[in-house]
């Protein structure tokens, strides 16, 4: 008897769960969940992450996708990929024509290189002959300076761009993901990721990035002195540099990665024992408590969802620009060492080839850190969907 | 609103002015070379600006890990937003959410407990108005008797507060029965 009455009550919770998604919101007759998502929308301090996207210049801001967190969460990734294509497409075509001037110089100093060093083997000295391969090494040292600090300077205002957005926009996922239920995730990631962020970048900027720049400055000068090699020293720099940022990136997803599965399961356990007692000891109004329970919970996790696909992917585009722009002058300094090669000048083609491959090297870390930041922000989203499975 | 300042460092600024001076050193001492008027002076010149410029590698290799801080970034003076206070924020955020989800479902409730209150007393004059938008303690109901419901208001009055899990004092009973013409 008590086990019928019992099963009468859980029949009443589901009708008024059945009911409640049966109520037409005012005004919005298609979607019952708009105002429990609305109400929590409004309640959301996304204050940080706002001021950031308005602190953007034009030119960041066009390449980002439409931020409207309340479109993102109806209508899944509001992303245009044949727009994002011909925006990229766009944006790589300008770089390169921006660049080109670049690889003209190099070219012309290549080819007033080899004129005068076939002038100095008819009609001049040794010394004279030196002379001009000294001032045209110099110019070259110029523009390679001017590359590496136009590179570097690119890096450094994506890494310090991408970090400041990460930081904006994760105390309101964390906000989210304790509102979803992952109560122990959040005490437990939460100083995980902010601090990891912060070191990761620190080291970054003030560590790999002037070893790579080292590095390239040392091939450099093995390159342009004659009797003075210091190769290997700068390829065990650059090594070094890759190895050390390579090992932050895996230590810091790993850490973020087993300490948000192994609090995940218990969230979502806890999540559900909070909803079985509610929903089975109190009568009546348990059903309506654990159902409006969950069903706040599910919005903060749709809206979890649709910022974190944002974060992410603002994350991969706000790296991926500057990184393609380094990407470009990268190309164009392997390419003049292509084009340098026959016209006799292997010195310059070299060192033009040491330049291009140190900047590819910066190119790598800024995707890297990219990159490192989407899976971050990916995995705290599936981590949060965790929560929600094991409920 | 949250504010989020960052503490810059420059750290590639040094080792930059540090590589420019090793690559103008380079040079002079190339020129320098041109001056020479010896072939043995030569060799030797070159021997003595490589160990120049191997000592310059050396101070630029000690100088990067020179400036490495591994700072956290601040917020409004405060190391970090704080796991407890996004812990708090994110449970006042669903229990908004749970208000606005409650308060949706209230005509649902109201129905299921004049149903009830029916079924125990046998009449259908009873109605029940759920204040909406609140729960637990904040929770008001005014059950308004129509009909002589044969027990006393008192009883009507303890029955929706067992019913909804409130305190009789967050329930008011109104009666409006009307006589018998």
């Amino acid at each position: 008897m008590r086990g019928k009455q019992g099963y009468g009550w859980r029949l009443v919770a589901a009708c008024v769960v059945l009911l409640l998604l049966a109520i037409p919101a005012q005004g919005q007759e298609d979607n019952p969940l708009d105002p429990v998502l609305d109400r929590e929308i409004a309640a959301l301090d996304l204050g940080a992450l706002n001021s950031f996207l308005s602190s953007l210049d034009g030119e960041t801001e066009e390449l980002l996708p439409d931020w409207d967190l309340k479109s993102w969460v109806r209508g899944g990734m509001l992303l245009d990929f044949s727009q994002l294509l011909k925006k990229f497409t766009t944006f790589i075509g300008r770089e390169i024509v921006v660049n080109l001037h670049l690889l003209g110089r190099l070219i012309l100093l290549a080819v007033i290189g080899g004129v005068l060093a076939h002038f100095q083997q008819a009609w001049a000295g040794e010394s004279i002959g030196e002379l001009v391969t000294k001032i045209i090494y110099l110019i070259l040292m110029g523009l390679a300076i001017q590359s590496f600090t136009t590179t570097l300077r690119l890096a450094y205002t994506a890494l310090e761009r991408v970090n400041d957005f990460v930081l904006a926009v994760l105390p309101a996922i964390f906000t989210l993901l304790a509102a979803a239920g992952g109560i122990t995730l959040t005490t437990v990631c939460h100083p995980v990721v902010w601090g990891g962020t912060a070191i990761v970048i620190n080291l970054v900027k003030n560590l790999v990035l002037p070893l790579i720049l080292l590095s390239g400055t040392i091939g450099l000068v093995s390159k342009l002195t004659e009797g003075f090699s210091v190769t290997k020293l700068a390829e065990m720099i650059r090594q070094g540099a890759i190895v050390l940022l390579t090992f932050l990136v895996t230590i810091f997803l790993a850490v973020i990665g087993l300490q948000g599965v192994t609090v995940a399961a218990a969230d979502g356990l806890g999540m559900q024992t909070a909803k079985f007692l509610t929903g089975n000891l109190v009568p009546i109004v348990g059903g309506v408590v654990s159902d409006s329970l969950e069903l706040a919970a599910g919005c903060s996790l749709l809206i979890k969802n649709a910022l974190g696909a944002f974060a992410a992917l603002g994350a991969v585009l706000l790296c991926a620009y500057p990184a393609f722009k380094i990407l470009v002058v990268a190309v164009i300094y392997r390419l003049a060492a292509v084009f340098v090669q026959p016209l006799g000048q292997e010195r310059l083609a070299e060192s033009l080839q040491e330049i291009g491959k140190t900047v590819t090297v910066v190119f790598a870390t800024v995707a890297v850190v990219g990159l490192m930041f989407f899976f971050c922000l990916t995995i705290l989203v599936g981590l949060g969907n965790l929560t929600a499975v094991m409920r | 609103m949250r504010h989020l300042t960052f503490r810059r460092r420059g750290g590639l600024i040094p080792i930059k002015d540090a590589i420019k001076s090793l690559l103008a050193l380079i040079l002079l001492a190339g020129f320098l070379e041109l001056l020479l008027p010896d072939d043995e002076m030569r060799k030797y010149t070159r021997m003595v600006v490589g160990l120049i410029v191997l000592f310059s590698l050396i101070n630029l290799v000690g100088q990067i890990g020179r400036d490495v801080a591994l700072e956290l970034p601040v917020s409004d003076g405060l190391s970090s937003p704080g796991a407890e206070a996004l812990v708090a924020e994110g449970l006042n955020l669903r229990r908004q959410g749970e208000n606005k989800a409650t308060e949706l479902a209230t005509p649902v409730l109201q129905g299921e407990v004049e149903r009830i209150l029916h079924e125990i007393t046998g009449i259908k004059g009873i109605k029940v108005e759920i204040a909406p938008g609140k729960t637990g303690a904040e929770r008001t109901v005014k059950v308004t008797l129509v009909e002589d419901p044969g027990v006393p208001p008192d009883l009507v009055k303890r029955m929706v507060a067992e019913l909804l899990k409130i305190k009789p004092e967050q329930v008011e009973v109104e009666e409006k029965i009307e006589s018998e013409q």
